[in-house]
């Protein structure tokens, strides 16, 4: 047991998981509230598609996935709030748009091999310097959310009630559009292309069985989030299972309990 | 149909000024040539049939849509700026039902209406719409009444100064109606909040309101009830309508 944490690779992992398992959730929640959480699984497709890119160019894969979801996150947005697309048809756009040039960025790259901790996460992917790219977004972030997480709810609440309360509309939606983008990006090589979406929307799913208020559905998505991180960390170091689907896993195990137990009582 | 320009004097200062504004959409006229002011302190009934513009002269307002020609002004501001200074309480029609779906509490939601919390403006609230036994209830658990008057609860805590409420009585008993209307008087004398009420009750907020305007597309007539809700004026508005019931 004491060898384990003696490897840089699970020190890094611990660090990672620690700054963006309390982070996905709080995202997730309001991503649920705005019915919006095929945004995350479109995002991380387009994930798919930069770390292809990264692989294909040679260069560094966390940059690349950022700038690019930034982008797709803030054109998706924008189609959205104008109603130039149904939000539903531009992201299913974006996704397939993604996984299509990912395939093809990688068949060319000839690295096929890296598709599987492309897809589903790795313990050894995060470098040195991805910790440092991640810490930073992780504080920004969080500084976005402590900042708007209000303005935020009313925004989820109904749109015109916010702006009858003084939310500037635009601004918040693509500061969001940004943030949500980051989000995934930081927390992609860890969990993975296709289960990123699994820590942010997940946990507040599970945690929304059993409470009755946001305040406490907040509270419990995190500790679910945190805890499946943790112990997806062990899983997959014994099992060999990659990461992200290690911690997808303990996280569906989650929600069975948590609907059973609104079921039941 | 009355052409003139119509000027509800109530106090000195006009409180919203709508001059002269036309709304389109896809090339449909929703709202033509509307043009009056409202002062502090009013309490105005805004009646008209089904897609009379009701709905959308309180969204002019508010500034969520611009109008197509003329100009609207709140305390001489762009609604906008307006609202940049201070919220303005509002009951929309309808909300969406995803909120309905992930447990969201009654004092969330209210607390939700303030950028700043306190805790005294949350109690107030919730106390003067007697919803205080449901404070920790989830939305998901109440009924149409307690939601709306949750929602209303929202839309005043904090005591702003303007208050639009569209088709506020919805889903509400008799009971709560009346209980709504005592509120919203209190509202209007005690606390000086100018209410504004889009609504199809016209029996009701003909007792209440101070001043009614009749739109169906224009300005068919605005002034005081026991001057507007005549038969004349309500034939304009409903001329299938043979009978009306809001005797004075």
């Amino acid at each position: 047991m004491i060898e384990i944490f003696d490897l840089n690779l699970i020190k890094r992992a611990f660090i990672v998981v620690s700054l963006i398992a309390p982070l996905a959730p709080l995202f997730g929640v309001f991503l649920i509230l705005r019915r919006y959480a095929f945004f995350a699984d479109t995002l991380a497709h387009v994930g798919f598609l930069a770390l292809a890119i990264s692989l294909f160019l040679d260069i560094n894969s966390l940059l690349v996935l950022i700038l690019l979801s930034m982008a797709v996150s803030v054109s998706a947005e924008h189609l959205r709030s104008k109603g130039k697309l149904p939000a539903e048809g531009s992201l299913s756009f974006f996704l397939y748009a993604g996984v299509a040039l990912s395939v093809l960025f990688i068949t060319f790259a000839g690295k096929t091999g890296s598709v599987m901790s492309i897809l589903f996460g790795s313990l050894s992917t995060v470098t040195r310097e991805d910790v440092y790219l991640i810490l930073v977004g992780s504080l920004i972030c969080m500084a976005f959310l402590l900042k708007y997480h209000k303005q935020m709810l009313n925004l989820c609440i109904d749109e015109e009630l916010a702006h009858a309360g003084g939310v500037r509309l635009p601004i918040l939606k693509l500061t969001f559009a940004v943030t949500v983008a980051l989000c995934i990006s930081i927390s992609m090589k860890t969990m993975g292309a296709l289960l990123i979406g699994a820590l942010m929307i997940i946990p507040p799913l599970s945690a929304m069985q059993l409470t009755k208020s946001l305040r406490s559905t907040v509270v419990l998505s995190i500790v679910y989030s945190v805890c499946s991180s943790y112990m997806g960390i062990f899983l997959s170091y014994y099992s060999g299972i990659p990461l992200g689907a290690s911690i997808s896993l303990i996280l569906i195990g989650i929600f069975i309990l948590s609907f059973l137990v609104k079921l039941f009582r | 149909m009355v052409t003139e320009n119509f000027k509800f004097i109530e106090f000195i200062k006009p409180l919203i000024k709508i001059s002269h504004v036309n709304y389109s959409t896809n090339g449909v006229t929703i709202l033509e040539d509307i043009n009056f002011e409202v002062s502090k302190g009013c309490y105005l009934g805004i009646i008209g049939p089904n897609g009379a513009g009701k709905t959308t002269l309180l969204r002019l307002i508010l500034g969520i849509i611009k109008p197509s020609k003329g100009e609207i002004f709140i305390e001489g501001l762009k609604p906008e700026e307006y609202l940049k200074r201070e919220p303005i309480g509002y009951l929309p029609q309808r909300i969406s039902q995803t909120i309905y779906e992930v447990p969201i509490n009654v004092e969330e939601l209210v607390r939700s209406g303030l950028e700043k919390v306190k805790k005294e403006c949350i109690d107030w609230a919730i106390d003067l719409f007697k919803i205080s036994h449901i404070r920790k209830k989830s939305l998901r658990e109440l009924s149409g009444g307690e939601r709306q008057k949750a929602f209303l609860a929202r839309a005043i805590v904090s005591k702003p100064s303007i208050l639009l409420l569209d088709e506020p009585t919805t889903g509400i008993d008799p009971n709560a109606r009346d209980d709504l209307l005592a509120i919203l008087e209190t509202l209007n004398r005690d606390f000086g909040i100018s209410i504004l009420v889009v609504t199809h009750d016209i029996a009701t907020f003909a007792h209440e309101s101070k001043c009614i305007l009749c739109l169906n597309k224009r300005m068919v007539c605005l002034g005081e009830p026991q001057r507007i809700l005549k038969d004349e004026y309500m034939k304009m508005l409903y001329p299938e309508h043979t009978v009306f019931h809001h005797k004075l």
